[in-house]
C-alpha cells in the first residue's frame, strides 16, 4: 500500500495563505484540490506535516479541511485518514474544529 | 554714462524673465485660477503640518486633502502638486492611508495628469517620505540616506493577491530575534488582514465613489521593527468593516441596528464585530482574522491593536479596556495597525540591538 505524506511546506508551500483560488498563489483552495482531496480519494491513511511553513491563516485551514466537508465528504471518514504531524497541537486542534464546524453547517 | 556691471546685467535679466513667466501665466491660464496656479502651473495642495488620524482636528485636515487630491485627479483630471512644507511629524496609520491613496491615484490615472511635490523643510519628515517611496514613485530626484532612527527601520510592502512570501520582506532582517511560535502568529495576523482585504474590502465601490477606481494594488503595509517592538500597520481603501456589514451580514447588521440604531456609532460596530468574532460573510465558518489579532493582544504584554475603519476607531491596549470612537468623518477604509514587543532566541549569547 502506497503511504502517502504531504509535507505542506515542501509540497506546497512554506506561504499558505488565503482562501480561494483567485486570492494568491497559495491559498486553502488550492491545496484541497491539488493535494488534500486527491489523498482523501484514495481512501487509505496519510500523514500531513504541518511543519515547516511560515504559518497558516486561519482562513486558509478552513478553506482546506472545513471546505473539504462541505464538498461532502465524512468528517468521521477524514479524521481517521489523516494523521497529523505538528510541533504546535493547537493547528490540529483547530483543524478538528473546523471538520466539526463545516459538518454542523453542512 | 555709467558702465552697466556684470552684476546688473544678470538681475536685469532674471527681472524680464520673471516678468515675461508671468505674462505668460496670465495670459493662458484662466484667470479664476490665478490663485491657484502654483509650481509648474499645477494645483497646489497644502499637506498637513501633522499626519495623524487619532486627532480630530488632523484628521480632518488629512480627510479633506485626501479629498481633494482625489477630486482633482478623478473628476477634474487636473494634476497637483502637494507641498510638504509645513509637515513636521507623519504617524504610521495617517501616513500609510495617504500613500496608499497617493499610489492609488498615480496607478490610476499617473500617466494622465502630473503629480509633483515640494519637499519638507524638515529633515526627519523628508527621510519619510524618501524611506515610504514617496519620492521614487513621484519620480522626484533625492539623494538622501536616511539616518534617523525613527526612520531608518520602516520598511514598505503592497500588493493585490495574499502573496505572504513579501512576508519574508517584513521580518527577514530580525527573523533571528522572533520565536517561530510568535513569527507564525504575526505571520496569520498579516495573512489575516489581506484575505479580509482580498475577500470583503471592495465588495462595493465606496459610495460617494463609484467612479473611482481600484486598480492594481489592494493593500498597503507598513512594517518596522525597532528595539524590541514590531509594528505592522495594514490598509485598504475597501467599504470598510462598517460598510460592508448590510451586505455580508444582515443578520449581523440587524443586531448591530437593535443595539445602536439605524445609523451606528462606527466605532462601537467595529467593537462588535471584534468581540464576536463573526465574518462579514454569510456562512458562520468564517471569520477568525480579528480573533487572532484580540488574542495576541491579549496574550502579549505591551502590545496594541488599532482598527480604524471608515469613521470609526477602536484601539485596544494590552490589559486595558478598548477605546472606542466615532470620529464622524470616514477615511473611506480600514487600517489595522499591529504593536507588540518581540522575544530574543532562547541563549545566543549575542546583542542583537
Amino acid at each position: 500500500m502506497e503511504k502517502i505524506i504531504i509535507n505542506i511546506a515542501n509540497d506546497f508551500s512554506r506561504y499558505p495563505a488565503g482562501r480561494y483560488e483567485s486570492d494568491g498563489p497559495y491559498p486553502g483552495e488550492l491545496f484541497r484540490n491539488k493535494l488534500l482531496e486527491p489523498a482523501v480519494k484514495k481512501g487509505f491513511p496519510f500523514t500531513i506535516i504541518l511543519d515547516g511553513t511560515r504559518g497558516y491563516g486561519s482562513s486558509f485551514l478552513e478553506e482546506a479541511f472545513g471546505g473539504l466537508i462541505r464538498l461532502g465528504y465524512d468528517p468521521n471518514k477524514v479524521k481517521a485518514l489523516i494523521n497529523f504531524e505538528a510541533s504546535d497541537g493547537s493547528l490540529v486542534d483547530e483543524i478538528n474544529q473546523y471538520i466539526d464546524l463545516a459538518a454542523r453547517v453542512k | 554714462m555709467k558702465k552697466c556691471t556684470q552684476e546688473y546685467r544678470e538681475r536685469s535679466i532674471r527681472l524680464t524673465l520673471s516678468r515675461t513667466r508671468r505674462r505668460i501665466i496670465r495670459d493662458t491660464v484662466p484667470r479664476h485660477r490665478h490663485r491657484k496656479v502654483g509650481y509648474h502651473g499645477l494645483e497646489t495642495i497644502i499637506a498637513p503640518r501633522v499626519f495623524d488620524l487619532s486627532d480630530i482636528k488632523y484628521r480632518r485636515k488629512l480627510i479633506k486633502m485626501i479629498h481633494t487630491m482625489r477630486h482633482l485627479a478623478f473628476v477634474k483630471h487636473i494634476g497637483f502638486n502637494i507641498n510638504f512644507n509645513r509637515t513636521e511629524s507623519m504617524v504610521a496609520p495617517a501616513t500609510l492611508l495617504f500613500t496608499a491613496e497617493l499610489r492609488n491615484i498615480v496607478s490610476s490615472v499617473g500617466d494622465k495628469i502630473k503629480i509633483l511635490c515640494t519637499k519638507p523643510i524638515s529633515v526627519k519628515v523628508n527621510e519619510v517620505l524618501f524611506q515610504i517611496g514617496i519620492y521614487k514613485l513621484l519620480k522626484i530626484e533625492s539623494l538622501i540616506t536616511p539616518k534617523h532612527e525613527t526612520v531608518v527601520n520602516w520598511k514598505f510592502t503592497c500588493g493585490t493577491n495574499i502573496d505572504m512570501r513579501k512576508f519574508d520582506d517584513v521580518v527577514k532582517e530580525n527573523d533571528h530575534r522572533i520565536i517561530d511560535s510568535l513569527s507564525q502568529k504575526f505571520f496569520r495576523i498579516v495573512s489575516e488582514a489581506i484575505t479580509n482585504t482580498i475577500d470583503h474590502a471592495y465588495m462595493n465601490n465606496r459610495s460617494e465613489r463609484r467612479n473611482i477606481l481600484i486598480e492594481k494594488e489592494s493593500w498597503w503595509m507598513f512594517s518596522q521593527v525597532r528595539g524590541q517592538r514590531l509594528t505592522l500597520v495594514v490598509c485598504d481603501l475597501g467599504v470598510g468593516v462598517p460598510g460592508s456589514l448590510p451586505d455580508l451580514h444582515p443578520s449581523l447588521w440587524e443586531k448591530v441596528k437593535s443595539v445602536l440604531g439605524s445609523t451606528p456609532h462606527n466605532g462601537k460596530v467595529i467593537k462588535m464585530v471584534i468581540e464576536n468574532s463573526i465574518s462579514r460573510t454569510k456562512l458562520g465558518h468564517r471569520g477568525k482574522g480579528f480573533t487572532d489579532m484580540v488574542n495576541v493582544t491579549g496574550s502579549q504584554p505591551d502590545s496594541e491593536l488599532l482598527v480604524s475603519s471608515n469613521s470609526g476607531w477602536y484601539f485596544l491596549k494590552h490589559g486595558q479596556k478598548p477605546i472606542v470612537k466615532d470620529f464622524g468623518n470616514s477615511t473611506n477604509g480600514t487600517i489595522i495597525m499591529f504593536v507588540t514587543p518581540i522575544e530574543m532566541e532562547a541563549s545566543n549569547g549575542e546583542d542583537n540591538n
